[in-house]
C-alpha cells in the first residue's frame, strides 16, 4: 500500500512541476543557477587560495623553515644555524621533504661610486632553489651564481632589474656590499654582476638579489656548512604541520645521535636553540586573509541562498492558494494530511534535484573551462595585483575542486530549498476538505 | 432492511465573524442499504452540510452520525481520511478530478491509494470505463475532457473501490440536460446490478424526480411532507 501510494504521489509530483513550466523554469533557473554560481566561485575562491599558498611558500622560502630561534623576528646576521652535509642528506630523506635548501640572507647596502640601492641578497645553491623557485626561469640577463664561483674580481651577484637601474650599471660591472657581519662588526664585500633578473613585481625587481653560498658566507664572515635558514619544499598533498613534525623528529634525532658529532647543534661553541615553522606561521597575514575570504565567501553564499529560499517559499504559498480545491478533493478521496504535505514535500525534492544536477552540470562545465583555460588576471585587469603582500601579477586564476566542500554546498542548498517547502506544505494540511472545496464558491 | 446510515439529532453551527450561522438543527434521519435517494432543498438549507457530515469531511457540533455501528462523526483527521478512503465514494458539483492524472489514473486512484495491484485495478476500472463510454478516452488528462465525461470518471472512480456508499453533490449541477439525464441513468443502473446507496445533494426537479426517495430540508431542518423548496 505504502509504495503504490508512494509510486502515484511521485508521479503526481513530476507532472505537477511541469504545469506551469514558465514558473518551473524560472524557479529552476533561480536555484541551479545560485547553486551553479556558488560551486564556480568556491573553485576559483579554492584556486586562489591554493595559488596564494603556493606563492606564500614560495615568498616565505620554503613550506617549512628552520631558523635560529629568533631569526624570523630580528633577522640578525648573527643568527646562524650550522647546516652540515650529512644533515642536509637526512632531512632530504625525511617522509614528505621533497628538497632542502640552505641560505643565508644579507640586508645591506649595495653601493657603486655613484650611487647605493638597499638590497635583500640571498646567497643560495641555485640547483636546490628550483623544486621551490627557479630564479633562472625569471633571468633575462646573465647567468645565475654557481657552486665555486668567485675569485679576487669579487663574488657573482644577480641583481634585480630595478636595483641595476638604480645603481646605474650593467653586465661585468663590479658593486660593494655593505652589511653587519655575524661578529657584529660593519663589512664591506666586492661582488661582480653576472646575471639580470625580473620577477615582474616592480618592488621585488627593487630589492632582490641572489648570490652562491660562499660569496654569502664571504660577505658576513660565516664559516664551513653556517647558515641562516633551511627552506625545505614539501609533498604539498600533505599538511604543512606534518612536515613540521618529521623536520622536528629528524633534528632531534640528529641531535640527539651521533650525528650531532659532525657539527650542526652547535655554533662557534655555542648549543644552538632551532625554531622550526610552517610557512603559514612565517606568513600569518596570509592564513588570515585566507580565512577571512572564505568566511565572506560563506556568508555571500547563505545570504544568496535564503534570498532564493524566500523565493522559493513564496512560490510554494501561490502553488498551495492556487490549488486550495485540488488539496480538498485528495483530502475527500481519503489522502491524510501528511500525505498532501508528503506530496508538496515530494514536488520541492524533485524540483531541487532537477535544480541542482542543472546547477551541478553548470558549475561543472566552468570549472573544468576555467581549469582548462584559466583566467590571466595581468590581463584581465592590465595592473600589477597584490594580495596580502604577495605579488599575484602574472598569476592565472583556475578552478579547484574540492569534493568535500563541493558536497557541503550541494547539501547546503538542497537542505535550504526543502526547509522553504516546509511552511506551504503545513499550510497545506491545515485546510479541513469542507472548506477546501467550497473555496471557490 | 437495516439502516446503513443514521443520522441522530445532528446540530452544525458555524461562526462567521461575530455571527452564529446554524446550518443544521436537530435533524434525525436513517438511510437503509441500496436506496437512491436525492437530499433536496433550496440554497442554504443545509444539504451539503448534512452531506459532508455523512461524508466523513466534517464533524457535527453535537449529536451523531453513524455508518452500521461505526460513529463516524468522532473521527478527525487521519482516522476520518482513512475511513473515507475505505468506505465512501464522493462525486462534487465540479472539479472531480486530480488535473495531473488521465482519466485511468483517476479512476484507479482510490485503489491505488488502498494498494491494489495495477493488473486487479486495471480489470476493474477498464470494464467500467467501457460501460460509461469512455474506454477510448482512458489516457486523456481532465482538461481534454468534456463537464459530463469528467463527472462520468468520478462516478467510475466512486463505484471501482466498492464503496459502502457514494455521496454526490450536485452532481448535474454544470451539466446540460441531456448530459445530467445520462449520468443519472448510469448512476441508477449501477446502483441496481451492484447495490451500492447513492445519496445526493440537488435542486435539480430532474434528479428529484429519478430518486426513489427525498429528503427535503428547509433551513437546517427536515422540513414537512407538505412543505415545498421554494
Amino acid at each position: 500500500m505504502f509504495k503504490s501510494t508512494v509510486l502515484v504521489m511521485f508521479l503526481m509530483a513530476w507532472r505537477n512541476l511541469w504545469r506551469n513550466r514558465v514558473r518551473t523554469l524560472i524557479l529552476i533557473s533561480a536555484i541551479g543557477g545560485s547553486y551553479g554560481l556558488s560551486l564556480f566561485s568556491m573553485g576559483m575562491g579554492d584556486d586562489m587560495h591554493g595559488s596564494l599558498a603556493d606563492k606564500a611558500g614560495e615568498i616565505a622560502g620554503g613550506h617549512v623553515l628552520v631558523h635560529a630561534k629568533g631569526f624570523h623576528a630580528d633577522r640578525e646576521s648573527s643568527q646562524i644555524i650550522d647546516a652540515p652535509p650529512a644533515l642536509l642528506q637526512l632531512l632530504r630523506a625525511t617522509p614528505g621533504v621533497v628538497e632542502v635548501a640552505p641560505r643565508v640572507l644579507i640586508a645591506g647596502l649595495l653601493t657603486t661610486s655613484e650611487s647605493s640601492a638597499p638590497i635583500m641578497l640571498q646567497g643560495v645553491d641555485t640547483d636546490r632553489e628550483k623544486a621551490l623557485f627557479d630564479p633562472t626561469s625569471k633571468l633575462t640577463q646573465g647567468v645565475m651564481p654557481k657552486t665555486g664561483d668567485g675569485g679576487q674580481l669579487g663574488h657573482p651577484i644577480v641583481l634585480g632589474k630595478g636595483v641595476m637601474a638604480e645603481l646605474s650599471v650593467k653586465l661585468g660591472d663590479r658593486v660593494v656590499l655593505t652589511s653587519n657581519r655575524a661578529d657584529g662588526e660593519v663589512g664591506r664585500a666586492l661582488f661582480l654582476v653576472t646575471g639580470v633578473i625580473a620577477t615582474g613585481s616592480r618592488d621585488l625587481d627593487r630589492a632582490i638579489a641572489y648570490t652562491n653560498l660562499a660569496g654569502a658566507r664571504s660577505a658576513l664572515g660565516l664559516k664551513g656548512s653556517q647558515v641562516h635558514e633551511l627552506g625545505i619544499v614539501a609533498d604539498m598533498t600533505l599538511a604543512s604541520e606534518t612536515i613540521k613534525t618529521a623536520v622536528l623528529a629528524t633534528l632531534n634525532a640528529w641531535d640527539s645521535g651521533p650525528g650531532a658529532q659532525k657539527g650542526g647543534k652547535t655554533v662557534a661553541g655555542k648549543t644552538v636553540t632551532r625554531e622550526v615553522l610552517t610557512w603559514q606561521q612565517a606568513m600569518p597575514e596570509i592564513v588570515g586573509f585566507i580565512e577571512i575570504d572564505d568566511a565572506f565567501n560563506y556568508v555571500f553564499l547563505i545570504v544568496l541562498f535564503i534570498i532564493v529560499a524566500f523565493a522559493i517559499a513564496n512560490s510554494f504559498l501561490m502553488v498551495v492558494m492556487e490549488r486550495v480545491r485540488e488539496f480538498g478533493l485528495l483530502s475527500a478521496l481519503g489522502v491524510t494530511g501528511p500525505r498532501i504535505a508528503g506530496l508538496l514535500i515530494l514536488e520541492t525534492a524533485v524540483l531541487t534535484l532537477v535544480s541542482l544536477t542543472a546547477g551541478f552540470l553548470l558549475g561543472f562545465t566552468a570549472h573544468l573551462a576555467l581549469q582548462h583555460w584559466g583566467l590571466d588576471v595581468a590581463e584581465l585587469y592590465g595592473v600589477e595585483m597584490g594580495v596580502g603582500g604577495i605579488d599575484m601579477g602574472d598569476m592565472v586564476l583556475r578552478s579547484e575542486l574540492r569534493p568535500v566542500k563541493w558536497l557541503t554546498a550541494t547539501v547546503g542548498a538542497g537542505t535550504l530549498v526543502m526547509l522553504s517547502a516546509l511552511y506551504p506544505a503545513w499550510k497545506a494540511t491545515r485546510m479541513a476538505p469542507s472548506e477546501a472545496m467550497r473555496f471557490y464558491e | 432492511m437495516s439502516a446503513l446510515i443514521r443520522v441522530q439529532d445532528v446540530h452544525r453551527t458555524y461562526r462567521q465573524g461575530e455571527i452564529d450561522v446554524h446550518a443544521l438543527r436537530g435533524v434525525t434521519v436513517d438511510l437503509d442499504k441500496g436506496e437512491f435517494t436525492a437530499l433536496a432543498g433550496p440554497s442554504g438549507s443545509g444539504k451539503t452540510t448534512l452531506l459532508n457530515l455523512i461524508g466523513c469531511l466534517d464533524r457535527p457540533t453535537q449529536g451523531r452520525v453513524l455508518i452500521e455501528e461505526d460513529v463516524i462523526s468522532e473521527m478527525t483527521g487521519t482516522d476520518a481520511a482513512n475511513y473515507r478512503l475505505q468506505h465512501i465514494g464522493f462525486v462534487f458539483q465540479a472539479y472531480n478530478l486530480i488535473p495531473v492524472l488521465t482519466a485511468r489514473e483517476n479512476a484507479e486512484f482510490i485503489l491505488q491509494l488502498r494498494g491494489v495491484p495495477p493488473e486487479v485495478r486495471k480489470a476493474t476500472v477498464m470494464p467500467l470505463l467501457e460501460r460509461v463510454g469512455l474506454l477510448d478516452m482512458s489516457e486523456r488528462r481532465p482538461h481534454e475532457l468534456s463537464g459530463g465525461q469528467q463527472q462520468r470518471v468520478a462516478v467510475v472512480r466512486a463505484l471501482a473501490a466498492k464503496p459502502r456508499l457514494v455521496l454526490a453533490d450536485e452532481p448535474t449541477a454544470n451539466l446540460d440536460g441531456e448530459t445530467s439525464e445520462a449520468l443519472l441513468d448510469l448512476m441508477l443502473e449501477l446502483n441496481k446490478e451492484l447495490g451500492v446507496t447513492f445519496l445526493f445533494s440537488t435542486h435539480d426537479s430532474q434528479v428529484i424526480e429519478r430518486c426513489r426517495r427525498v429528503i427535503r430540508l428547509r433551513s437546517g431542518q427536515l422540513a414537512q411532507p407538505d412543505e415545498g423548496d421554494a
